[in-house]
């Protein structure tokens, strides 16, 4: 048994903060709740959960000067970003308006497309649990096969510019979208692990080896 | 893939189940079947207050708080639901999505405040759709019991404009009935909006189950069904997977073993 692992939960208002905080105590993993910039740079290991709407969330960040302590944090430590708090990770949205985002992986936040090829329009947000598919290789998707299921629930998708941090894709009708992204030791899941039954507990698991 | 979802309605401390939403028989405890559900391989699960409206509160808060630190599906929870401020007490707790019904038909634009302020994917709007003459459908409330002279086709398309990100549709035609859901509804309302559809309300057979996604629903509620066992999820997600529907993998259930009966 390695020894009792510990993370660091960044809790700005984001409703999804206590079923992150839920999983990893389910897998015994000690959780600090942290909610200052202080608290941030001094953790080892940084979860950063996320709901709801991209400027609203990022207005918060800067209301309690956590955006530039996040932004230095996440170069040195494991750092996840969950559904908006992977959007956050790039730098830019056009959720509502133009809103720069953390810029630690660059590119952009854009709309699901509304219609496929053939005309059909397509069902949005993008609601239920879709497969997804490594396209790099990641500790995060250890043991985790290629026969799967995750819980997305979204309007907007990650656009990464350099398709080598593109992790794995999720089929969105036709469309690849970004299910994981990652850039050394900073990662992002679209999906939700938190809610998405034993394998993403797996994947909370993993987190603890990067 | 295709969503099936167990919905708990709940009174008091009590898992329930009625005929038509109107007499009411006592099932058990709410937090003992959303395990079992998650553990058998549901999709999600619905916490819905059914008495809520009555007392002007919900009061699954303390439910919630307790099922979400051993169920790892998202939950959506409906029943007296207010104010923005209830919605985000809910959702902190671990509420993932927050079903609203007669707040919404009294204050459409608190569909709007809610979109803005947690985002569409976590409204839900619930209709009790009534067919009045064939093919009108009128909206109720109160599980049933108040009329709002709203016209379910256009609430569900108004609903959608202000930004809700999900329908949780329940005919309260078929509900409890087991003869099937009303698929002449799912249809209608599927040609008018493009946000997923959960159909509720009578599901009785894997057939009907096939019936209501050939129909246009995205996602299956059940209760009285898996309740009372007269079906499981396994046998419904077999079925729609031999129909060819995408289905999530079986084996990342957890055991059903573990489950407490």
């Amino acid at each position: 048994m390695r020894k009792p692992a510990h993370v660091s939960i960044i809790d700005y208002g984001a409703s999804n903060m206590a079923n992150v905080q839920h999983a990893f105590e389910h897998i015994g993993v000690t959780v600090n709740i942290v909610t200052t910039a202080e608290q941030i740079l001094n953790a080892e290991r940084l979860v950063f959960p996320g709901v709801g709407s991209f400027p609203d969330a990022m207005a918060q960040l800067h209301r309690d000067g956590l955006a530039c302590a996040i932004k230095e944090a996440a170069l040195n430590k494991p750092f996840l970003g969950v559904c908006l708090g992977m959007q956050m990770l790039l730098s830019s949205s056009v959720e509502f308006e133009l809103t720069p985002g953390l810029d630690l992986i660059k590119g952009q936040v854009i709309k699901l497309p509304q219609v496929n090829s053939a005309g059909q329009a397509l069902i949005i947000p993008n609601t239920g649990w879709a497969r997804i598919e490594l396209q790099r290789k990641s500790k995060l998707l250890t043991n985790v096969p290629a026969d799967n299921a995750f819980y997305f629930v979204h309007s907007y998708h990650a656009q990464v510019n350099d398709p080598s941090h593109q992790l794995a894709t999720s089929q969105f009708d036709q469309y690849p979208i970004s299910a994981i992204i990652g850039k050394d030791n900073i990662l992002g899941c679209q999906f939700h692990p938190e809610k998405s039954g034993q394998l993403g507990l797996k994947i909370i698991q993993n987190f603890l080896t990067i | 893939m295709i969503r099936l979802i167990p919905r708990l309605d709940i009174k008091g401390k009590h898992l329930i189940k009625g005929i038509h939403l109107e007499g009411l028989r006592k099932v058990g405890a709410p937090n003992e079947f959303a395990q079992r559900y998650y553990q058998q391989g549901a999709e999600e699960l619905i916490y819905m207050d059914v008495v809520a409206s009555l007392y002007g509160r919900n009061s699954l808060t303390e439910l919630v708080k307790e099922a979400v630190k051993s169920v790892f599906i998202p939950i959506t929870v409906g029943g007296g639901i207010r104010a923005l401020a209830d919605a985000k007490a809910l959702l902190r707790v671990g509420a993932d999505k927050i079903a609203i019904n007669t707040a919404a038909t009294k204050t459409p634009e608190l569909i709007n405040q809610m979109a803005k302020k947690f985002g569409s994917q976590s409204v839900v709007i619930s209709i009790e759709a009534k067919e009045t003459t064939p093919g009108h459908w009128q909206v109720y409330t109160d599980n049933g019991r108040e009329k709002t002279g709203r016209n379910v086709l256009d609430w569900v398309v108004e609903s959608a404009e202000r930004g809700a990100g999900e329908l949780l549709l329940t005919s309260i035609d078929r509900e409890g009935t087991r003869q099937g859901f009303d698929l002449n509804l799912i249809k209608q309302v599927r040609q008018l909006v493009n946000i997923p559809i959960i159909t509720s309300g009578g599901l009785g057979s894997t057939n009907d189950a096939v019936a209501g996604i050939n129909a246009g629903a995205n996602a299956i509620a059940l209760a009285d069904v898996l309740h009372f066992d007269r079906l499981s999820l396994g046998e419904i997600h077999q079925e729609l997977r031999h129909q060819g529907f995408p289905v999530r993998p079986t084996e990342h259930f957890t055991d059903e073993k573990a489950s407490p009966r």
